[in-house]
C-alpha cells in the first residue's frame, strides 16, 4: 500500500444517552431508518456503561480504556475530604491517557468535539473543542484561536438546560440547534481538515431524554418534536456516513441507556432519617455536617464513610470501618419504596469490588446502584426522600450500544474496553 | 532593612509611580484587613492626603461592621469616598438566594465596570496577594485589562529586574497591585506594626471568626480562638487551611455548579 494513502481513519460519533433497546425498537426504526439500517449491515451490541452511570466517568472510561480509580474521575461532583470542600472535577483531575492523546503522541492528527470532561481544552496534535463544563467559548478550544471560528459559526456550547422549568419549547429549539451547529462544523472540518482521529459528541440526546422521556414515552406534548429531532439526527448521521471512505472505522456508541423515572430518591434525607447523617444549627449544607456522622451521599449514589484521619470532622474509627460499611450495605438493600414494598437499591458495591487504581482512596466507600425508576439525588436540604421533579428520564447502566464498521467490537463488554478495540485492530 | 519595610518602601514606591503616570485614577476598598491595610500605606504615599477617591462597590449584601467601618474611617481620614451600586441589577431583584455567578457578575462587576466608565478612571489601585488564591499568583504589579474586562494572562508584560510596563492603551485601564509580594501574615504583621484599625470580624468570637471577608451572604467563619491580633498572627504559623476556604466558589465553578443544578446532577 503506498505511503499516505489509504491509511485508516477512525471516525467516532457519541450519541449521549441513547439506549441500545431504543435502537432496536421499531419506533427508531420507523424514525431513524438510516442508522437503523447501518446497524443491521454491521455488528450492533449492547454493552454496559460504568458506576456511577454518569456521562463524565462513562466518557472517561472510553476515552482512557480505563476505570475511575485509575483515571480518577468518579461523577460530576467530588469532595476533598480534608478540608472539606464540594468541588467539580474537570479534565484537570483526569489522571490517564485518553484515545486522542494517543494518536497526537503517534503524530497523528485528531479532532475532538464536545466530549464531555475535556475542559479546560487539552493540547492535542489538531483541534478539541470543550464539553458543556465551559464557562466562556473564548477559553473552549485547543488552540486557543480556533474558538473564533466556532463564534463566526454561532455555535453553542450547550443547550440552557435552565429552560426545562421555564420554556421547554425553547429548550426543544435550543436541542435543534445545538445538534445541527454540532454537524455543521464537524462536516466542514472533516471536508478541510486533515484528521486521522475524528471525535463528535451529541450531547442532545441526553438533554432529550432527561426533560422529554415523558412526552416520548406517553405522547406528550413534544412527541412531534420528539420524532423530528430524532429524523433530523437520522440524516445528520445519514451525511457524515456518506462522506467516510469504505476503508474508514466508522464506531457509533451511548454511555448509557435511558428508562423513565417513578422517583428521585434523595438518598441523604434518607441517611438522616436512618439517623447517619446529622445536622446541627440548623444548617444542612453538607460542608456543616455534624461530627456524629456516619455517612453523607454524593450524587448518584455514592456514600463516604465519615471516617477517623480521613475526613475533615472525621469520627468513624477505621476498626469500624468495615462492619460499619457492611450495616449500610444491609439497610440499602433493604431501603423499600413505601408504597409498592419493591427495593429502591438493586445493586451495592464497595469501592475494592468495582474499581481498582492508584485512585481508589479517591472513590466512594461504597456505590449503590438503583432500581430503574429510582433516581438516586444527594441534596442536604431536603426532608422528603421521594421527590418528582421537571426531569423525567434517567439513566440506566446496561443499556448503551456500539456499533462498528472496520473494527472489531465482538469482544467489548462495557465502554472500557473500546478503546483498546480501536487502538488494537 | 526588616521584611516588613521592605514589602511597604515597594508598595509605596508603586502606589506613587501608577500616579504619576495615571493621575485619573481611584482605589478599591473594600473594607477588609489588604485593601485597609493597603489604604494606609496610600495615606502615607501621599502624607495623608490622598490625591485621588475611594471607591467602594457596594453589594448591599456586605456585614454591617463593614458599613460601619467604611463610614467611620472615611469621616476620620478625610477620604473622597465614592460608593458605587448596580442599582438596575438590584432593582431586578438580583440576588445570591437565586444565582450566585449573577450576582457576583452583576452586583460586583458590572457595578465596577459601571463606575470606571462613569468617573473615567484610566487605573485601578487593588490590595490582592499573589498568595492568595491560584490565579492571582499569575498577577502582575501593573496588570491591563481590556474594553471587556479580560485579561489575558498569557500575554503579559515581563516586569523583570522591576521595570514596569505602567502605560495602558486608551480603552484600556491598569489594575495596580501594590501589596502582590504581601502575605497573609505580613499583613497582619504590618497591621500590628503599624497599629492600623481592623474590622471586629476578623476577630474570633464564640470560636468562630472571618479570615476573609466578602459579601454576609457568601463567606462563612472559620472555627478560630484568635481573638487579638497576636494569637491571628500565631494561628497562622501552623494553620493548614486556605485563606479563602471561608469564601463562596469560584466564578468558574460557581458557573458550573449552577450549570449541573440545572442538570439535576447537584
Amino acid at each position: 500500500m503506498l505511503f499516505g494513502k489509504n491509511k485508516k481513519r477512525t471516525f467516532v460519533l457519541g450519541i449521549d444517552g441513547f439506549p441500545y433497546s431504543f435502537l432496536q425498537d421499531r419506533f427508531i426504526q420507523e424514525n431513524m431508518p438510516k442508522l437503523s439500517s447501518f446497524t443491521k449491515q454491521n455488528l450492533t451490541k449492547r454493552m454496559d456503561s460504568v458506576y456511577p452511570v454518569v456521562s463524565s466517568v462513562a466518557w472517561t472510561s472510553f476515552a482512557t480504556g480505563q476505570n475511575p480509580a485509575e483515571h480518577n474521575i468518579f461523577g460530576f461532583v467530588d469532595r476533598t475530604p480534608n478540608p472539606f470542600q464540594i468541588t467539580i472535577p474537570t479534565a484537570r483531575e483526569r489522571r490517564a491517557k485518553t484515545i486522542w492523546q494517543e494518536f497526537s503522541a503517534q503524530g497523528k492528527k485528531v479532532i475532538v468535539i464536545n466530549v464531555p470532561l475535556t475542559y479546560p481544552p487539552e493540547q492535542v496534535n489538531g483541534i478539541l473543542t470543550s464539553c458543556f463544563l465551559c464557562t466562556d467559548i473564548n477559553k473552549s478550544t485547543y488552540p486557543a484561536d480556533f474558538s473564533g471560528y466556532l463564534k463566526e459559526k454561532n455555535y453553542i456550547i450547550d443547550v440552557d438546560a435552565g429552560l426545562a422549568k421555564e420554556n421547554k419549547r425553547k429548550l426543544m429549539d435550543e436541542l435543534f440547534l445545538a445538534t445541527d451547529k454540532r454537524f455543521e462544523i464537524a462536516l466542514e472540518l472533516f471536508k478541510n481538515k486533515e484528521w486521522d482521529y475524528f471525535q463528535l459528541h451529541i450531547m442532545e440526546t441526553d438533554r432529550l431524554f432527561h426533560f422529554f422521556w415523558n412526552d416520548l414515552e406517553m405522547q406528550g406534548e413534544y412527541y412531534p418534536d420528539i420524532i423530528k429531532f430524532l429524523a433530523k439526527l437520522d440524516t445528520h448521521i445519514d451525511e457524515l456516513q456518506n462522506k467516510l471512505n469504505d476503508e474508514d472505522r466508522f464506531i457509533m456508541l451511548s454511555d448509557h441507556g435511558f428508562c423513565g423515572i417513578n422517583y428521585e430518591v434523595q438518598l441523604n434525607a434518607w441517611l438522616k432519617q436512618q439517623g447517619l447523617l446529622k445536622f446541627t444549627n440548623g444548617s444542612t449544607k453538607l460542608p456543616e455536617y455534624h461530627k456524629d456522622t456516619v455517612c453523607y451521599s454524593l450524587l448518584p449514589g455514592r456514600i463516604f464513610i465519615n471516617l477517623e484521619g480521613r475526613e475533615e470532622k472525621g469520627t468513624v474509627k477505621k476498626s469500624e470501618y468495615q462492619n460499619i460499611r457492611k450495616d449500610i450495605k444491609n439497610r440499602l438493600l433493604n431501603f423499600t419504596d413505601p408504597a409498592t414494598n419493591e427495593n429502591i437499591i438493586d445493586r451495592v458495591f464497595f469501592r475494592e469490588e468495582i474499581y481498582s487504581g492508584p485512585y481508589l482512596d479517591n472513590a466512594a466507600d461504597i456505590i449503590a446502584h438503583p432500581k430503574r425508576g429510582y433516581d438516586l439525588k444527594g441534596r442536604t436540604e431536603k426532608t422528603d426522600i421521594f421527590e418528582k421533579s421537571h426531569l423525567n428520564g434517567m439513566h440506566t447502566y446496561d443499556d448503551a450500544f456500539i456499533y462498528a464498521k472496520n473494527c472489531d467490537i465482538s469482544k467489548i463488554k462495557s465502554i472500557m474496553d473500546v478503546k483498546k478495540a480501536i487502538l488494537t485492530n | 532593612m526588616d521584611n516588613l519595610t521592605k514589602l511597604e518602601n515597594e508598595s509605596i514606591f508603586i502606589i506613587r509611580e501608577a500616579y504619576y503616570q495615571f493621575k485619573k485614577v481611584a482605589m478599591l476598598w473594600s473594607i477588609g484587613k489588604d485593601s485597609t491595610a493597603l489604604l494606609w500605606m496610600v495615606r502615607k504615599a501621599f502624607y495623608g492626603k490622598l490625591p485621588f477617591p475611594v471607591l467602594h462597590i457596594d453589594t448591599g449584601y456586605k456585614f454591617k461592621e463593614i458599613y460601619q467601618f467604611r463610614d467611620e474611617y472615611a469621616k476620620k481620614w478625610n477620604l473622597n469616598l465614592l460608593v458605587h451600586k448596580n442599582e438596575e441589577a438590584m432593582r431586578h431583584g438580583v440576588g445570591p438566594d437565586k444565582q450566585k455567578l449573577t450576582c457576583c457578575t452583576e452586583l460586583k462587576t458590572n457595578a465596577l465596570k459601571d463606575a470606571i466608565a462613569k468617573y473615567g478612571f484610566k487605573a485601578l489601585y487593588l490590595g490582592i496577594r499573589r498568595d492568595e488564591h491560584g490565579i492571582r499568583a499569575k498577577e502582575r504589579f501593573f496588570s491591563p485589562r481590556d474594553e471587556d474586562f479580560e485579561w489575558n494572562y498569557k500575554d503579559q508584560p515581563p516586569e523583570l529586574w522591576d521595570q514596569y510596563k505602567s502605560k495602558a492603551k486608551d480603552e484600556e485601564h491598569l489594575r495596580i497591585h501594590p501589596l502582590l509580594s504581601w502575605r497573609e501574615i505580613d499583613i497582619w504583621e504590618y497591621v500590628r506594626r503599624e497599629n492600623i484599625p481592623i474590622t471586629s470580624l476578623y476577630f474570633a468570637k464564640n470560636g468562630k471568626r472571618y479570615r476573609s471577608i466578602g459579601c454576609e451572604t457568601c463567606c462563612n467563619p472559620v472555627d478560630s480562638d484568635a481573638d487579638t491580633i497576636d494569637k491571628i498572627i500565631e494561628e497562622l504559623k501552623t494553620s493548614t487551611v486556605s485563606e479563602r476556604s471561608g469564601r463562596a466558589q469560584d466564578k468558574e465553578s460557581a458557573y458550573m455548579m449552577q450549570k449541573l443544578r440545572s442538570l439535576g446532577y447537584m
